[in-house]
Parts: structure tokens; C-alpha cells; sequence
């Protein structure tokens, strides 16, 4: 089951900086991964991930380069920032706030 | 593809959008969905390149048309300099303001108080539209004062040659009427550039104090 398009859409941007917390990743490597590790519920198409990579990039909290492959295609890798890094971990603790604020409104852990 | 981009910035997100199409078909037909089926999805999916591509735009990656120091100060100084000089063009024209001729130590210096007038706006323009490009308050005030930076520039050029290469006598012998001159071209028309630009560089400071300045994230 996919998760609500708004909900989706705000934790989109945690699901990324997160993924690419330890290492650089190209588009197509990162929407594979978030649906792999979401279990599906999380499924980026080129029209959301892309503008979103693209508005992190302005922001400087990723950076985009190309790398050459020999053996294929060559790839444009998005990786995080210094300023992408400090932007993480309060996004991180709000969201989990936000979840702990919903577990105790409904209980849904506890379901 | 129609896309509203340069041709690089256009070569460079086709090239990225392509590898997804190709990698995205490869998984789909990996995963045993037919090969016409894959390939429809991934066409769909090129529905939504035109919107990608007003994102890539607007958020200015792979290098801009035009980078931001040209933005925030070469264009908003040329600006200037073009209404400075347009403005002295059109008040010689006027005989109740053509600037007024002294003569000192051998030479002619022209004052112009209509033009001195007129150049408030032209300063307070060139501050506006450095601030506007999201320049620093420095570059609101160099982009104000162009004009006197550049006439300031032409006499750098100009005195040092005249003297020290040329052996001009007239440059040589009447220090005082360039001394003027440096006055009347570069100083005070700086100073109304500059008091003209005053408004706007006060505002910009108070933006900057009160907060409203957009933070990222």
C-alpha cells in the first residue's frame, strides 16, 4: 500500500538525505533503494524525484556530479553536503516527534 | 523535447532522465513484465520531462545563462552608467540645465547640478536591482556608484600614462585642474550615487536585522 501523497511527499525529503547519508548515489539508484527499503511504500517517479533532487541541489544541501563509466553509462551522482548533513538531524527529530505525537493521539503503535 | 534550457543544461538533463528511462525499462523487463508493457511505462513517464525541466531551470543548476555576480553587479552597474550618461546627454540638450564651465589652471571643468539631481535615482536603482538579484549590500553599493568607477578607472589609466609614458607637460604642469576634475567626475557624482542609493541600502540593512530575509530549510 502506498502511504498518502502528502505524507509521502514531506518525508521524501528525509528518505533522501538519509540515503544519502553514507554514501553518493545516482537517481535512479535512490528511488530504487527508498522503495526497497520502504517495502514499497515509499515510490518515487522521475516527476518526483528529480525536481526534488534538483531544489536540494539549489539549496546546497546535495551536490551532483558526473563519474564516467567505462563499462556503461555514465552517471550523475547526488551526494550529501556539510550543509545537507546539519539539516538532517532536525528533520530527523522532528519527524520522529511528529510520529510520537501521533502514536500518542491514536495509538497506531499499539494497534 | 521543447525544453526551456540552455543547450548544455538541456544535453545534461536529457542525459540524466534517459539513463533513469533505460535503467527503469532494464528492472521492469528483469522483473517479467513484457517488453512492449515496460516500454509503455516508461513512455508515460516522459509526460512529465517538460515539468522536470521548468524545475531544473528555476533552480539553476549546471551553471546559469548568466552567473551571479553579473546579476548582482555588472548588469545593475551597466544599468546605471547607461541612465548616468543618458541623463547628462539629455540635460545639455536643455539650455536651464546644460552644466555650468569654470575655468581652472589652464583648463575647463563642467558642474552640472541638474545632473548631480539626477543621478539619485540612477544610484538608487543600481542598489535596487543589485539587492533584487540577491546581491550583497557591497555590490548594491559598487553597482551604485559605477559610473564614478568607471570614469574612476579611465583616470588610473589615463593620468599614469599621460605622465610616466607620454611625458604630457599639460598633465605634468596643471596637477590642480586634474586634481578638479578628479572631483567633479568621480567625487561628487559618487556622493549622489551614493545618496541616492542610501534608501535602499537602509532598507536592506533593516531587512537583514529584522530577519526577513528567506532562510533555506
Amino acid at each position: 500500500m502506498a502511504v498518502p501523497s502528502k505524507i509521502a511527499r514531506g518525508s521524501a525529503e528525509l528518505a533522501v538525505l538519509a540515503l544519502l547519508e553514507h554514501r553518493s548515489l545516482y537517481g535512479f539508484e535512490i528511488a530504487k533503494q527508498i522503495e526497497e527499503r520502504t517495502e514499497g511504500s515509499l515510490r518515487f517517479t522521475m516527476a518526483s524525484l528529480y525536481p526534488m533532487l534538483y531544489e536540494l541541489e539549489k539549496r546546497g544541501a546535495v551536490k551532483a556530479q558526473w563519474e564516467a563509466n567505462p563499462a556503461g553509462r555514465d552517471r550523475r551522482y547526488y551526494s550529501l553536503t556539510t550543509k545537507g548533513r546539519k539539516e538532517l538531524e532536525p528533520l530527523r527529530r522532528e519527524w520522529k516527534k511528529f510520529f510520537v505525537a501521533l502514536d500518542q493521539l491514536t495509538g497506531f503503535n499499539h494497534a | 523535447m521543447g525544453l526551456p534550457l540552455s543547450r548544455s543544461r538541456r544535453e545534461n538533463l536529457t542525459l540524466e532522465l534517459a539513463n533513469h528511462l533505460e535503467d527503469l525499462y532494464a528492472e521492469l523487463v528483469a522483473s517479467g513484465i513484457p517488453e512492449l508493457e515496460a516500454s509503455a511505462q516508461c513512455v508515460e513517464q516522459l509526460n512529465d520531462v517538460p515539468q522536470i525541466a521548468a524545475v531544473a531551470k528555476r533552480s539553476e543548476i549546471w551553471g546559469d545563462a548568466m552567473n551571479q555576480r553579473s546579476r548582482t553587479l555588472w548588469l545593475p552597474g551597466l544599468i546605471t552608467l547607461t541612465l548616468a550618461s543618458v541623463s547628462l546627454m539629455v540635460m545639455q540638450l536643455f539650455t536651464f540645465s546644460r552644466p555650468r564651465v569654470h575655468s581652472v589652471d589652464g583648463g575647463a571643468v563642467a558642474v552640472g547640478f541638474a545632473w548631480l539631481v539626477s543621478l539619485l535615482p540612477c544610484g538608487a536603482l543600481g542598489a535596487y536591482l543589485s539587492r533584487r538579484a540577491g546581491g550583497s549590500r557591497w555590490s548594491s553599493i559598487i553597482a551604485s556608484l559605477f559610473p564614478s568607477v568607471i570614469m574612476l578607472a579611465v583616470f588610473c589609466i589615463i593620468l599614469p600614462i599621460g605622465v610616466l609614458v607620454e611625458r604630457n607637460t599639460y598633465i605634468i604642469h596643471h596637477p590642480r585642474y586634474f586634481g578638479l576634475a578628479l572631483l567633479v567626475w568621480i567625487v561628487v557624482p559618487g556622493s549622489a550615487l551614493l545618496l541616492g542609493a542610501l534608501p535602499v541600502l537602509w532598507k536592506m540593512k533593516n531587512r537583514a536585522r529584522t530577519g526577513t530575509t528567506p532562510h533555506l530549510a
